[in-house]
Protein backbone atom coordinates (compact mmCIF):
# COMPACT_ATOMS: atom_id res chain seq x y z
CA UNK A 1 0.00 0.00 0.00
CA UNK A 2 1.48 3.11 -1.16
CA UNK A 3 0.12 6.85 -0.28
CA UNK A 4 1.02 10.21 -1.92
CA UNK A 5 0.03 13.66 -0.84
CA UNK A 6 0.92 16.83 -1.81
CA UNK A 7 1.61 17.70 -5.41
CA UNK A 8 1.07 14.10 -6.85
CA UNK A 9 1.98 13.39 -10.42
CA UNK A 10 1.04 9.76 -11.95
CA UNK A 11 2.47 8.65 -15.36
CA UNK A 12 1.65 5.33 -16.63
CA UNK A 13 3.68 3.20 -19.42
CA UNK A 14 2.00 5.67 -22.18
CA UNK A 15 2.97 8.47 -20.79
CA UNK A 16 -0.72 10.15 -19.69
CA UNK A 17 -0.48 11.81 -16.22
CA UNK A 18 -2.75 11.98 -13.48
CA UNK A 19 -2.62 15.18 -11.09
CA UNK A 20 -3.87 15.10 -7.50
CA UNK A 21 -3.28 16.20 -4.07
CA UNK A 22 -3.88 12.82 -2.63
CA UNK A 23 -3.77 9.09 -4.13
CA UNK A 24 -3.33 5.70 -3.15
CA UNK A 25 -2.48 2.71 -4.37
CA UNK A 26 -1.92 -1.51 -4.15
CA UNK A 27 1.12 -2.68 -5.20
CA UNK A 28 1.24 -6.23 -7.07
CA UNK A 29 2.53 -8.05 -9.84
CA UNK A 30 3.24 -5.10 -12.08
CA UNK A 31 0.82 -2.66 -11.47
CA UNK A 32 -0.52 0.12 -9.13
CA UNK A 33 -3.73 -0.65 -8.41
CA UNK A 34 -6.05 3.09 -7.40
CA UNK A 35 -7.23 2.45 -4.33
CA UNK B 1 14.02 17.97 -35.15
CA UNK B 2 14.12 14.25 -35.97
CA UNK B 3 14.80 12.13 -33.14
CA UNK B 4 17.53 9.95 -32.44
CA UNK B 5 16.56 6.02 -33.50
CA UNK B 6 18.22 2.80 -32.81
CA UNK B 7 16.20 -0.35 -34.44
CA UNK B 8 17.48 -3.82 -33.10
CA UNK B 9 17.02 -6.33 -36.03
CA UNK B 10 18.59 -10.27 -34.68
CA UNK B 11 19.42 -12.84 -36.36
CA UNK B 12 17.74 -15.89 -35.36
CA UNK B 13 19.69 -18.65 -36.73
CA UNK B 14 22.07 -19.94 -39.68
CA UNK B 15 21.35 -23.09 -41.71
CA UNK B 16 22.03 -25.26 -44.37
CA UNK B 17 20.27 -26.34 -47.13
CA UNK B 18 20.18 -30.33 -48.23
CA UNK B 19 22.17 -29.08 -51.12
CA UNK B 20 24.75 -27.57 -48.55
CA UNK B 21 24.32 -24.11 -49.81
CA UNK B 22 24.28 -21.93 -46.37
CA UNK B 23 21.47 -19.67 -46.20
CA UNK B 24 20.46 -17.24 -43.46
CA UNK B 25 16.97 -15.34 -42.20
CA UNK B 26 16.86 -12.70 -40.95
CA UNK B 27 13.98 -12.21 -38.61
CA UNK B 28 12.37 -9.24 -37.14
CA UNK B 29 11.77 -9.88 -33.17
CA UNK B 30 8.82 -8.45 -32.01
CA UNK B 31 9.69 -4.66 -30.92
CA UNK B 32 8.15 -1.99 -28.64
CA UNK B 33 8.52 1.82 -29.06
CA UNK B 34 10.00 3.97 -26.12
CA UNK B 35 10.59 7.87 -26.30
CA UNK B 36 10.74 10.40 -24.20
CA UNK B 37 12.44 13.73 -23.09
CA UNK B 38 15.08 14.45 -20.34
CA UNK B 39 14.36 17.75 -18.71
CA UNK B 40 16.23 19.37 -15.63
CA UNK B 41 13.67 20.71 -12.74
CA UNK B 42 13.04 24.01 -14.53
CA UNK B 43 11.46 21.73 -17.51
CA UNK B 44 14.69 22.80 -19.60
CA UNK B 45 15.47 19.91 -22.17
CA UNK B 46 18.88 18.05 -21.67
CA UNK B 47 20.61 17.40 -24.89
CA UNK B 48 23.33 14.38 -24.79
CA UNK B 49 21.99 12.91 -22.30
CA UNK B 50 23.11 9.51 -22.67
CA UNK B 51 19.98 7.13 -22.20
CA UNK B 52 20.44 3.26 -21.52
CA UNK B 53 18.71 0.56 -21.74
CA UNK B 54 19.89 -2.89 -20.11
CA UNK B 55 18.48 -6.49 -20.40
CA UNK B 56 19.72 -10.23 -20.22
CA UNK B 57 20.61 -9.87 -23.92
CA UNK B 58 21.42 -6.19 -24.53
CA UNK B 59 23.00 -3.50 -22.81
CA UNK B 60 22.63 -0.32 -24.78
CA UNK B 61 22.60 3.20 -24.66
CA UNK B 62 21.62 6.12 -27.08
CA UNK B 63 22.06 10.18 -26.60
CA UNK B 64 19.16 12.84 -26.13
CA UNK B 65 19.21 15.36 -29.50
CA UNK B 66 19.26 19.34 -29.29
CA UNK B 67 15.29 18.84 -28.29
CA UNK B 68 15.91 16.46 -24.94
CA UNK B 69 14.20 13.65 -27.08
CA UNK B 70 15.45 9.98 -27.22
CA UNK B 71 13.74 7.45 -29.30
CA UNK B 72 13.77 3.81 -29.90
CA UNK B 73 12.91 0.35 -30.40
CA UNK B 74 13.75 -2.24 -29.09
CA UNK B 75 13.11 -6.08 -28.67
CA UNK B 76 9.61 -7.41 -25.91
CA UNK B 77 11.71 -8.89 -22.77
CA UNK B 78 12.89 -7.28 -19.45
CA UNK B 79 14.63 -4.25 -18.98
CA UNK B 80 15.60 -1.76 -16.72
CA UNK B 81 16.65 2.13 -17.31
CA UNK B 82 19.13 4.74 -17.15
CA UNK B 83 19.44 8.13 -17.95
CA UNK B 84 22.92 10.27 -17.17
CA UNK B 85 24.47 13.65 -17.70
CA UNK B 86 26.78 15.60 -16.30
CA UNK B 87 25.94 17.76 -13.66
CA UNK B 88 22.77 16.03 -13.14
CA UNK B 89 21.87 13.20 -10.39
CA UNK B 90 21.90 9.79 -12.59
CA UNK B 91 18.10 8.08 -13.18
CA UNK B 92 17.35 4.45 -12.66
CA UNK B 93 14.34 3.03 -13.27
CA UNK B 94 13.93 -0.77 -12.04
CA UNK B 95 13.22 -3.41 -13.67
CA UNK B 96 10.29 -3.34 -16.37
CA UNK B 97 8.47 -6.03 -18.58
CA UNK B 98 7.21 -4.95 -22.04
CA UNK B 99 4.98 -8.28 -23.14
CA UNK B 100 3.32 -6.36 -26.24
CA UNK B 101 4.31 -4.31 -28.89
CA UNK B 102 3.18 -0.88 -27.09
CA UNK B 103 4.42 2.02 -27.19
CA UNK B 104 5.93 3.67 -24.04
CA UNK B 105 6.71 6.94 -22.91
CA UNK B 106 8.88 8.01 -20.09
CA UNK B 107 9.48 11.10 -19.56
CA UNK B 108 12.50 11.61 -17.09
CA UNK B 109 13.34 15.10 -14.94
CA UNK B 110 16.94 14.83 -13.76
CA UNK B 111 18.01 15.63 -10.45
CA UNK B 112 20.11 18.62 -10.25
CA UNK B 113 23.66 17.10 -8.64
CA UNK B 114 24.09 18.71 -4.83
CA UNK B 115 26.93 18.99 -2.74
CA UNK B 116 27.12 15.52 -1.26
CA UNK B 117 27.75 12.01 -3.11
CA UNK B 118 24.56 9.83 -3.76
CA UNK B 119 24.13 7.74 -0.69
CA UNK B 120 22.09 4.20 -1.22
CA UNK B 121 20.62 3.27 2.07
CA UNK B 122 19.43 -0.12 2.31
CA UNK B 123 15.41 -0.27 2.59
CA UNK B 124 15.48 -0.78 6.27
CA UNK B 125 18.34 0.50 7.71
CA UNK B 126 20.26 -0.72 10.81
CA UNK B 127 21.49 2.95 11.41
CA UNK B 128 18.78 4.91 11.20
CA UNK B 129 20.76 8.24 12.80
CA UNK B 130 23.46 7.26 9.98
CA UNK B 131 20.99 7.50 6.90
CA UNK B 132 19.68 10.64 7.92
CA UNK B 133 22.89 12.28 9.21
CA UNK B 134 23.21 13.54 5.42
CA UNK B 135 21.01 16.54 3.23
CA UNK B 136 20.85 14.43 -0.14
CA UNK B 137 19.17 12.57 -2.78
CA UNK B 138 18.98 8.73 -1.44
CA UNK B 139 17.37 5.97 -3.34
CA UNK B 140 15.82 2.62 -2.00
CA UNK B 141 14.84 -0.52 -3.80
CA UNK B 142 12.03 -2.89 -2.02
CA UNK B 143 11.96 -6.21 -3.98
CA UNK B 144 8.01 -6.90 -5.10
CA UNK B 145 7.73 -10.01 -6.58
CA UNK B 146 5.06 -10.99 -9.09
CA UNK B 147 3.06 -14.15 -8.87
CA UNK B 148 4.76 -15.04 -11.59
CA UNK B 149 7.99 -14.61 -10.18
CA UNK B 150 8.96 -11.50 -12.23
CA UNK B 151 11.52 -9.50 -9.87
CA UNK B 152 10.01 -6.34 -9.94
CA UNK B 153 11.00 -3.48 -7.50
CA UNK B 154 10.22 -0.40 -6.39
CA UNK B 155 12.30 1.99 -6.19
CA UNK B 156 11.96 5.28 -4.12
CA UNK B 157 14.02 8.65 -4.64
CA UNK B 158 13.80 10.79 -1.68
CA UNK B 159 15.43 13.24 0.63
CA UNK B 160 13.89 11.99 4.23
CA UNK B 161 12.95 8.93 5.78
CA UNK B 162 11.23 8.49 8.93
CA UNK B 163 9.69 4.92 9.99
CA UNK B 164 6.90 4.84 12.60
CA UNK B 165 6.33 1.48 13.31
CA UNK B 166 6.26 -0.41 9.96
CA UNK B 167 5.23 2.78 7.82
CA UNK B 168 8.17 4.28 5.97
CA UNK B 169 7.31 8.29 5.72
CA UNK B 170 9.72 9.86 2.16
CA UNK B 171 9.84 13.27 2.13
CA UNK B 172 11.31 16.04 -0.67
CA UNK B 173 12.92 18.88 0.00
CA UNK B 174 11.75 22.46 -1.83
CA UNK B 175 14.87 23.63 -1.47
CA UNK B 176 17.76 24.60 -2.41
CA UNK B 177 16.73 22.16 -5.56
CA UNK B 178 12.80 21.44 -6.13
CA UNK B 179 13.31 17.45 -5.27
CA UNK B 180 9.79 15.99 -5.08
CA UNK B 181 9.79 11.85 -3.88
CA UNK B 182 9.90 10.04 -6.93
CA UNK B 183 8.81 6.39 -7.04
CA UNK B 184 8.81 4.07 -10.26
CA UNK B 185 6.91 0.35 -10.17
CA UNK B 186 7.45 -1.47 -13.67
CA UNK B 187 5.70 0.60 -16.09
CA UNK B 188 3.82 2.95 -13.17
CA UNK B 189 5.39 6.08 -12.11
CA UNK B 190 4.79 9.02 -9.00
CA UNK B 191 6.31 12.29 -8.15
CA UNK B 192 4.79 13.58 -4.64
CA UNK B 193 5.76 16.25 -1.44
CA UNK B 194 5.01 13.14 0.46
CA UNK B 195 4.84 9.15 0.23
CA UNK B 196 4.03 6.31 3.06
CA UNK B 197 3.92 2.73 2.62
CA UNK B 198 3.74 -0.03 4.99
CA UNK B 199 7.46 -1.83 5.42
CA UNK B 200 6.32 -4.52 3.13
CA UNK B 201 4.22 -2.89 -0.01
CA UNK B 202 1.25 -5.20 -0.21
Amino acid sequence: MIEASGNVIIVDGSGASQRSDYMSFKIEDGQALRR
Amino acid sequence: MKPISLTLTVILFLWKSPCGQAQGAVIQTPTFHVKGTVTDPSGAVIPKANVGFQSRKLDGALPTNDAGVYETELPLGDYTMTVQSPGFRPYRRPLFRVTTSASLTFDVTLPVAPTCDLVIVPAFPQNKAAAEKEFCLREDFFPIPSSAGVPFQLYVRYVRHKVTGDIHSYTCEKSPNEDPVFVAYNLFSLQADRVTMMKRPA
